[in-house]
């Protein structure tokens, strides 16, 4: 989840912009790096994407036919009670044992995309499948005295160890019953509208997305362990806010203002961890419930353009997300209204608009729940095209 | 650890901002595999890990009508890893006297992930192509990142109940000289160089990748060391230095076209011969070879059936038939008592491979294999089979 929010960037200047523009082939569209593993210096995860060669089928708008796979390595941290649903984050002093683990997974979309009115407006359907596998944090029994998130581990008498399930049931936590994997098929579609005017240390417009996924028992191929609906409903506004041109590609430095508001709704019986979403900033996310909505609020200086793509930059932001009804995966009828709030700033050095160098701290204000507040600091790299 | 990555990131961008002198810097990127997780994750169909690298043509030096190539390579991987079969304070296999004093057991899990950033210069025409370099010279940096931690499968079921790195050996801070990666914290950061030059006297005769001509290539490579491969209590996980020749000759035997240039058959028949030492006390996981012989020579040939070509280009079957015959000699790597041995390993092999769009790749194979080992009680003629699912390009 905080791979996600790390590649904002990359993400917007890249995925969005170009995505539409990439041809025939092979697209790296992300490196992902996480910071237990090699200080997020080297990835464990890529998602990449191999266009098949279609025409155009409107002249002037993209017609994209693409198989995208995102495959690797993730680290998480259980936020609800497998066993009642219940919020960790309620009650923080309540646990004592790890809530992290590490999960191997596999997610690939077989998608249509056309676009129209020049790719001001794009239509995309999909068909998606996802393969996950959970196990215990990287650093399982590495001291040799630590508890793992699913075993009790306990040393006997005669020097052997043996281990005790510590869940018995997983009601909160679907995706992590029986041996912990899962493969989940799905339908999806998007609406993108786009009017930004994109000129990677400029950007002045409106963009909204709309997506919507659903998967159920009714789906071929599926495990069953998934039953949910999602609708994430994105808008984005961007203005300069001052530049000054260094030549007709190139500026000395830029000012630009960003706010990205997003709603989610998901609805569902089983929602597995990784569709739940609703990310504030890095690993920090607005609770599991049927409403969240976030919004993020920044203004980037830029420096100035070593080449049209290659720059530093640095960005103070607000995010704040604001979780409202119940809890997901609970059988707990009461109802939530919960606000997270994080600022702080982000500095990175981007590389031929492929490399990113970064330096980002945080300060989250309002916690979740009753987590006391904190700064978070990470630096990193991370690649992508 | 930090440090370092900013260093490295740092070294990066200096490399990349120096060769840089304008905006028409074309980069391209490459999948070149991708692997399977540890124990059959996802039923053995899903990959897990990647290859993939970018490249990036341009002028190195003015007055040379010869591009530059500057690739990035980008590598990661996670697999279970078993122990076992040398004596962990000496490096003594098990062969040396049929037995192992102080023998480590068990299986690991591994995440990996390898960076390697080449400069390479071609110089010269392929006389035989008349395009193409003659000569390619490269200098590469590698760059390894690997932790060593408990299987994922620990407590899984009743058969697993053995973590494998609380064992004294391990947790007492003393080296492990047949193992120098499980040393200390198992975080395994390694670097080495590598010299590597190529002649190119071959020419493409079709376009499902067949040659005729002859290909040469001379590579050197060092993990000293002082080049980062210190831990910080001062201890050493990595001091090598490696030779390697490969050189292969091509015939296309015979082409059959279709109406529109594609093939219906061809026929390519390939023989190449590799060889090579590693010198150095301290080997690194990822040069430990066969039966941890420092010395290889391999000698293959093999006929190559390719077609028909269909729905595009790039979609076409092939078979292939291969004769191998690999020797492995020399002194055995990590080991302190200077043991050496001699090992042939030969087979038959038969590969079906059926490319879709230069993007799905399945291949079957299968093969006899012969022996001539250490291990007396196996038998000298195997069989073998298995089946691959990959993507390629």
């Amino acid at each position: 989840m905080k791979k996600k929010a790390l590649s904002i960037l990359v993400l917007l200047l890249i995925a969005v912009s170009n995505v539409f523009a990439i041809g025939f082939g092979y697209h790296v569209i992300e490196a992902e790096t996480e910071m237990d593993f090699a200080s997020g210096i080297f990835p464990v995860a890529l998602d990449y994407q191999f266009n098949f060669p279609v025409p155009d089928i409107i002249e002037g708008s993209s017609t994209v036919f693409a198989f995208r796979l995102n495959n690797g390595l993730d680290f998480r941290t259980l936020k609800q009670n497998p066993e009642t649903g219940e919020f960790y984050a309620l009650n923080p002093e309540a646990v004592s044992h790890t809530l992290d683990y590490m999960v191997l997974y596999d997610e690939f979309n077989l998608f249509f995309s056309q676009g129209f009115a020049d790719d001001l407006i794009q239509l995309e359907v999909s068909i998606d499948g996802r393969f996950e596998n959970a196990y215990e944090a990287l650093n399982f029994m590495y001291k040799g005295d630590t508890d793992g998130l699913f075993n009790i581990v306990t040393k006997n008498a005669d020097g052997d160890y043996s281990s005790a399930d510590r869940f018995s049931s997983f009601s909160g936590a679907p995706e992590l019953k029986g041996d912990r994997s899962v493969f989940q098929t799905y339908v999806s579609g998007r609406f993108v509208y786009d009017s930004i005017d994109d000129y990677i240390v400029k950007r002045d417009g409106m963009r909204f997305e709309s997506y919507f996924r659903i998967t159920g028992p009714w789906m071929p191929l599926n495990d069953k362990s998934g039953e949910f609906i999602l609708s994430e409903n994105t808008l984005t506004i961007s203005r300069t806010l001052f530049s000054a041109p260094r030549s007709e590609n190139r500026t000395w430095t830029s000012f630009v203002f960003d706010n990205e508001t997003t709603y989610r709704l998901l609805l569902g019986q089983k929602v597995p961890y990784y569709i739940q979403g609703g990310e504030v900033w890095n690993e920090i996310a607005s609770p599991a419930t049927t409403h969240v909505i976030t919004n993020s609020t920044s203004v980037t200086w830029y420096g100035p353009q070593i080449t049209q793509d290659t720059y530093p930059s640095l960005s103070v932001f607000f995010n704040i997300g604001l979780s409202v009804g119940k809890a997901l995966n609970s059988d707990d009828s009461k109802s939530y209204t919960e606000l997270v709030a994080v600022y702080g700033f982000e500095a990175e050095i981007m590389i031929f608009d492929i490399a990113k160098l970064y330096w980002q701290w945080g300060f989250v204000t309002n916690p979740v729940f009753n987590e006391e507040c904190r700064a978070i600091s990470r630096i990193g790299f991370t690649l992508g095209v | 650890m930090k440090k370092r990555g900013i260093v490295l990131a740092l070294a990066v961008f200096l490399l990349s901002s120096a060769f840089l002198n304008a905006d028409s810097f074309s980069f391209s990127t490459r999948i070149n595999s991708v692997s399977g997780g540890p124990d059959g994750f996802g039923m053995s169909l899903f990959p897990l890990g990647t290859d993939f690298e970018y490249n990036a043509g341009f002028q190195m030096i003015k007055s040379s009508p010869y591009k530059a190539n500057l690739e990035v390579r980008m590598v990661f991987s996670f697999s279970e890893v078993s122990l076992g079969n040398y004596d962990y304070i000496t490096g003594e296999p098990w062969w040396a006297d049929g037995q192992i004093d102080n023998e480590l057991e068990g299986t690991y899990f591994r995440p990996v992930s390898q960076l390697t950033v080449t400069l390479s210069q071609g110089f010269g025409v392929n006389p035989v192509a008349g395009s193409g370099n003659l000569v390619n010279v490269s200098l590469a940096y590698f760059t390894r990142f690997a932790m060593a931690r408990e299987s994922i499968n620990l407590f899984s079921d009743e058969d697993s109940n053995n973590p494998v790195f609380l064992n004294p050996v391990y947790t007492s801070g003393n080296p492990i000289p047949a193992y120098p990666w499980l040393y200390g914290n198992r975080i395994n950061w390694n670097n080495a160089v590598r010299l590597s030059s190529s002649l190119y006297l071959r020419r493409t005769t079709t376009n499902t990748d067949n040659h005729t001509g002859a290909y040469f290539n001379l590579t050197l490579e060092a993990g000293p060391s002082w080049l980062g491969n210190s831990v910080s209590s001062g201890t050493s996980t990595s001091n090598y230095i490696k030779f390697s020749a490969e050189a292969t000759e091509y015939l296309t035997v015979f082409v059959i076209e279709q109406d529109n240039g594609w093939n219906w058959l061809n026929l390519e028949l390939g023989h190449t011969n590799t060889g090579g030492y590693i010198w150095g006390d301290i080997i690194p996981e990822h040069q430990i070879s066969t039966d941890r012989l420092r010395g290889h020579f391999t000698d293959k040939v093999w006929l190559r059936f390719t077609g028909p070509q269909f729905l595009a280009g790039d979609c076409y079957p092939y078979f292939e038939l291969s004769l191998n015959n690999n020797l492995y000699f020399g002194s055995v790597q990590n080991n302190s008592i200077s043991t050496r041995g001699v090992e042939l390993r030969s087979s038959v092999n038969g590969e079906i491979h059926l490319r879709l769009f230069g993007f799905i790749h399945v291949n079957y194979q299968f093969g006899y294999n012969f022996i001539k080992g250490f291990d007396a009680m196996k038998p000298n003629w195997t069989q073998s089979a298995s089946l691959g699912f990959y993507v390629s390009l």
